[in-house]
């Protein structure tokens, strides 16, 4: 069905641009320059794939197998990220300040990453709202995290350690909050 | 602060992280000053602004570290985000303001009051419209980065690097290699190619011109294609439907008008050749004069001749003689001579240009340290004494093509000498507008400009939930705020940023009223309203267009502005009209800027971990300066060279101000961007993310840059597959900032270098 929505939006689109460049401007031509009638074959035909796109990603939000593998990817990420920040948060006097960020580079980054490539499943799966509200959390914890590199390469041990415990926390809540939604698909 | 030090010697450092800080803000202004008058200079020759946030935070490290020994990334981070916000005006205003000034010197009888307008007001208005910008762009930085995760390219480049100090040898190596590899090559463009440097690819090929197979030269451009990754392929698309799909069912089921006009091959061979572009750049080289703008200067020489009797002589001679130079160098000078003394009508020109009679003139022709002063001489005289001139000004003004200026030459009744003399001159005009150059000027580019602002505006809508959910929590920061004085807002408070708004409004309302004497109030309103909506859509469009490609159609976006403006303007005198149209429209480019530009930092400030606090003020810090100065620069410049003239042809100018008559006449493409819009519309509610805006910028953008930036996209793919996001973090990103770093410095060099040629 998503390639159908496609495939119309994608040609409604193609005839409407070529109806909209078809002839050059002239004076006398002005708004006859676009072939409006052309146009709007093709304008009907590109909504019509948008709504064929649009009930068939609601279909697809509940029922894909890709995105039950992506959330139990994100449920994955998150979990590891949760461990590692907290285990990096326990070892942090043993690594020392100058250490976090190598450390960030080599253990965290590439979760982080993991995440970010199968986000908008969430959208798909839970809406928008809770997308956003995900997000929130997660961005935030990143933005500590990233904090915390460049604090650590400058060797500010407080401001280090504040946004490792910052992190961590926030990237708990970003943990819990998967997993109430996660929580409250299964009850339903 | 304790000076404890770890195992290896390195400082501890204990105590508050520094941000914020006065050494930030004074290195920022500073470093804004220098970039944004180097650059806005730069952009009244070149035509075109650069982003100077690479060239701040390079500058601000060895500045902060090295000299004051600060140590802190994210200080470093708000003196690049200051710098860059004073900087923000530049683009802004030069796109703008020498419009009014190059509308009066080319019809000083029609437009001479332009430059009549008060500095004040346009200062007030820039700055207010920078606060309008970033007040409704803020709110936004959540949707946009911590949703939506646009790449923003330069931002990424930028925030490499801040980190620099503390990634690594490895990576810094990476990241000088990319620079030293990218600033090295455009170098040697900006050496040898001077200009554009484009690789014809199709051509080599034998390929139709339609096609328009032609890369940029340029590595910052696949550096940016890489960053963008697979997201930005999109771009890309835009650029294929174009050239690859569209192009080729115009020349089968186009309209009788495109295939003649546009794509007729025949008309394209019999008026230029490849030996005679070569030759001709030849001659423009040697004659310091740029190929491009010949054929504009001829048309320019054709418009100022509208009237014998206008005082714009100097410029009408000033612009003739580069389109004649070609002729002069091109060894005709003696034939040039004789035409002279048969001529029995140029008596007036000849003195006009300094020459007592045409056995003066007929020496200084074969002087060769006077070619020009004598081919100018000529032209001059054929040019208002052509039987056919009306005919052939027309033709050339209303751009239209080889073949129907070439027609009207050939029946204008000239001699043949002097009907090569305009041929010639028109090649070059041919050669400016190219077959691609004249499907994306004509068809492609506003097409491209109504996709964008569909697509933005079904954008926002279909964003909605995001949008609200982003101000959502910024009210929750508000309100804890109030309950626990104590906590600490990552956000500007958004009480502010509606104040921002409404006073923002209601400023340029005041401002608009007061431009001109002439000026109803509730038009002075309404023009502030429509204003401020269309700064909150095309500040959407900007930023997202950056965050996704790296590139802004900053000047489609002000030439709506300034279309809407006018049309609302309509009821006053021309003038005034322009005016108030303008000083609101330069406003408007100002806080679009401003919304890029902070987006962009918000970008890199996210990578360092920095407060978007600290940066919002920080870019509000910066607003103020830029406009004070770029006004500043604009004055003297056009007290000491004119602007619009050879020495500072400010061609963003030029353009808005072609437009500016464009509109006065009634001729605004408005169909195409009506068409453009509904099929933005389209595609902003397909679901498929960004696919609008980047597609409109597909339309939008010269496909030689499009299909640049593909290769880097294509690479970053195929990197990622092969060698995983590891190699991607650890090599590519660092190369790849590398190679937008080396080229951006070397284009701000370039800029010193003009500001220092200009000066000897």
């Amino acid at each position: 069905m998503t390639s159908i929505g496609k495939l119309l939006l994608y040609a409604g689109f193609l005839v409407a641009a070529f109806a909209s460049v078809q002839q050059a401007d002239e004076p006398e031509l002005k708004w006859q320059a676009v072939t409006w009638s052309l146009y709007a074959i093709g304008a009907t035909v590109g909504f019509a794939g948008v709504v064929v796109l649009r009930i068939s990603a609601t279909q697809v939000g509940t029922h894909s197998h890709k995105i039950d593998a992506d959330m139990q990817t994100i449920d994955n990420t998150l979990n590891l990220l949760v461990e590692k920040i907290e285990s990096l948060n326990k070892n942090r006097d043993d690594i020392g300040v100058y250490g976090i960020h190598p450390h960030i580079d080599d253990h965290i980054v590439e979760d982080l990453g993991a995440f970010v490539e199968v986000r908008e499943s969430i959208a798909h799966r839970y809406g928008l709202q809770r997308y956003a509200d995900l997000m929130s959390q997660f961005a935030l914890a990143e933005r500590n995290l990233n904090r915390a590199w460049s604090a650590s390469a400058d060797g500010y041990i407080d401001e280090t350690w504040l946004c490792l415990d910052n992190a961590r926390n926030l990237m708990k809540d970003a943990q819990q909050l998967f997993h109430q939604y996660r929580h409250t698909e299964t009850a339903q | 602060m304790s000076s404890e030090v770890d195992a290896q010697g390195r400082p501890i450092r204990r105590g508050k992280y520094p941000e914020l800080t006065l050494s930030a803000v004074l290195v920022g202004y500073v470093l804004g000053a220098i970039i944004a008058l180097s650059i806005g200079y730069a952009a009244l020759i070149l035509g075109f602004s650069i982003e100077g946030s690479e060239l701040a935070a390079i500058l601000g490290w060895g500045i902060l570290r090295g000299i004051m020994k600060r140590t802190s990334i994210v200080e470093n981070n708000i003196n690049q985000t200051i710098a860059s916000a004073v900087n923000g005006a530049s683009a802004g205003m030069m796109f703008s303001v020498p419009a009014l000034f190059i509308l009066a010197r080319e019809n000083p009888e029609k437009y001479g009051g332009l430059t009549e307008f008060s500095p004040v007001l346009m200062v007030l208005a820039c700055i207010t419209g920078g606060i309008l910008g970033l007040a409704f762009i803020i709110p936004l930085r959540r949707q946009m980065i911590d949703f939506n995760r646009l790449a923003y390219p330069g931002g990424i480049a930028v925030a490499a690097i801040l980190k620099s100090p503390g990634a690594g040898m490895k990576k810094a190596r990476l990241l000088i290699i990319g620079a030293a590899l990218s600033g090295g090559l455009h170098l040697v463009m900006l050496l040898v190619m001077s200009g554009h440097p484009d690789a014809h690819v199709g051509q080599y090929l034998s390929l139709p011109s339609f096609l328009n197979i032609t890369f940029f030269l340029s590595l910052m451009t696949v550096g940016v294609g890489f960053l963008s990754g697979k997201g930005g392929l999109v771009f890309g698309y835009g650029g294929f439907i174009c050239y690859f799909l569209l192009a080729p069912l115009l020349g089968q089921f186009g309209a009788k008008n495109v295939q003649e006009d546009i794509l007729d091959p025949q008309v394209r061979q019999s008026l230029l050749t490849e030996s005679e572009v070569k030759s001709f750049q030849k001659i423009a080289d040697d004659t310091s004069i740029h190929d491009a703008s010949a054929g504009d200067a001829l048309r320019a020489a054709l418009v100022a001749t509208d009237d014998d009797q206008n005082p714009t002589g100097d410029r009408i001679f000033d612009n003739v003689k580069q389109a004649t130079a070609i002729l002069a160098a091109a060894e005709r000078i003696d034939d040039i001579a004789d035409q002279i003394a048969s001529t029995t009508m140029v008596n007036a020109n000849v003195k006009d240009a300094g020459y007592q009679t045409f056995k003066e003139a007929k020496t200084a022709a074969k002087s060769l340290r006077d070619t020009s002063r004598a081919a100018e001489v000529v032209a001059a005289a054929e040019f208002l004494h052509t039987p056919g001139r009306d005919d052939l000004r027309q033709s050339l003004t209303t751009q239209t093509t080889a073949k129907g200026v070439w027609q009207v030459v050939k029946n204008s009744g000239l001699s043949d000498a002097s009907q090569d003399m305009l041929l010639n001159a028109t090649r070059a005009e041919e050669t400016y507008y190219s077959v691609p150059d004249g499907l994306r000027l004509g068809l492609f580019r506003p097409t491209g400009i109504g996709v964008l602002i569909g697509a933005a505006i079904g954008g926002i809508i279909a964003a909605f939930p995001l949008v609200r959910s982003a101000i959502k929590s910024m009210q929750q920061a508000a309100a804890e705020k109030k309950n626990n004085p104590n906590a600490v807002s990552d956000e500007m408070p958004i009480k502010m940023l509606y104040a921002g708004v409404i006073g923002g409004a209601a400023c340029l309302a005041l401002i608009t009223i007061f431009t001109v004497e002439n000026m109803e109030i509730w038009r002075g309103i309404a023009m502030a309203v429509l204003g401020t909506l269309w700064i909150w859509i095309a500040g959407v469009i900007v930023s997202e267009c950056l965050g996704r490609t790296n590139w802004s159609p900053l000047s489609g976006m002000t030439l709506i502005a300034v279309t809407i403006l006018l049309l609302i303007a309509g009821g006053l005198d021309s003038n005034s009209a322009i005016i108030s149209s303008v000083i609101c429209g330069a406003a408007i480019c100002v806080a679009i800027a401003q919304a890029g530009d902070m987006m962009l930092d918000l970008k890199s400030g996210y990578l360092v971990g920095a407060l978007p606090k600290w940066q919002q003020v920080g870019q509000l810090l910066g607003t103020w300066l830029g406009p004070i100065l770029i006004i500043l620069l604009i004055f003297t410049l056009d007290d000491a060279y004119g602007l619009g003239s050879k020495n500072l042809p400010a061609p963003q100018g030029a353009a808005l101000a072609s437009m500016i008559n464009g509109v006065v006449g009634g001729d605004v493409p408005a169909w195409r961007y009506t068409a453009g819009a509904g099929l933005g519309l389209i595609l902003a509610f397909s679901g498929l993310g960004g696919i609008g805006v980047q597609i409109g910028l597909g339309f939008y953008m010269p496909f030689d840059i499009v299909l640049t930036y593909t290769i880097g996209c294509l690479a970053r793919m195929h990197f990622q597959k092969q060698r995983g996001m590891k190699f991607i973090e650890d090599v590519g990103i660092p190369i790849a900032a590398g190679l937008i770093v080396g080229e951006a410095l070397v284009g701000v060099g370039n800029a010193f270098v003009q500001i220092l040629w200009a000066g000897g």
